[in-house]
């Protein structure tokens, strides 16, 4: 005689609940322009942080290992064309 | 995870076992099956020897008259679930409450 049927899920979780491996993801990294076209900016100042060269190091611009566009000399910034399709970015002493 | 707590006279177990998917979790059905096993067999040899309740959320077995051989089976149910708590840790979890 049984007292209690036997259901071998009724510790399971209930159907279309399925766990699912997904779900995670890394922090935003920010990128992206830090000082716009016609912005002073200071020797040294960071203004572009990239993955790979969307814009490219123009006029008194330096380039970090991880593609960073910084100013190497105080000026103004400006953003160029380089060839066809390309960007650069400049900086122009006042 | 399967959450388990015991003492001498009473086992509480509540929560899912998260290991597969519904209908193919087999530390849910291992579980389901220890548990339904043990309260048939005590209820076979004596109705009035525990009183079980499910709503659904969590499950209540409870000792309320001494027997000797329900005690036996009563024992035996928390080591198996102790045993089967060694092999998946994260997905039941045995603790006693006293």
């Amino acid at each position: 005689m049984l007292f209690i049927k036997l259901n071998i899920q009724r510790l399971a979780q209930k159907k279309g609940q399925s766990s699912t491996q997904n779900g995670r993801d890394s922090i935003g990294r920010r990128l992206g322009a830090k000082l716009a076209d016609g912005q002073v900016a200071s020797a040294g100042a960071i203004i572009y942080r990239q993955r790979g060269t969307k814009i490219h190091p123009g006029t008194n611009v330096g380039i970090g290992k991880d593609h960073t566009l910084f100013a190497l000399i105080e000026g103004t910034v400006k953003y160029e064309r380089l060839g066809k399709n390309k960007k650069k970015v400049s900086v122009y002493a006042k | 995870m399967i959450k388990v707590k015991y003492t001498d006279k009473m086992i509480t177990i509540a929560g899912h076992a998260n290991f597969a998917d519904f209908g193919t979790d087999i530390v849910c059905a291992s579980a389901s099956s220890i548990i339904t096993t043990s309260v048939n067999n005590m209820l076979a040899l004596d109705k009035e020897s525990i009183v079980y309740s499910d709503n659904g959320k969590q499950i209540v077995i409870e000792m309320v008259k001494d027997n000797q051989y329900v005690t036996i089976i009563f024992n035996n149910l928390i080591d198996l679930l102790k045993d089967l708590a060694s092999d998946y840790h994260k997905n039941i979890k045995v603790e006693s409450e006293e």
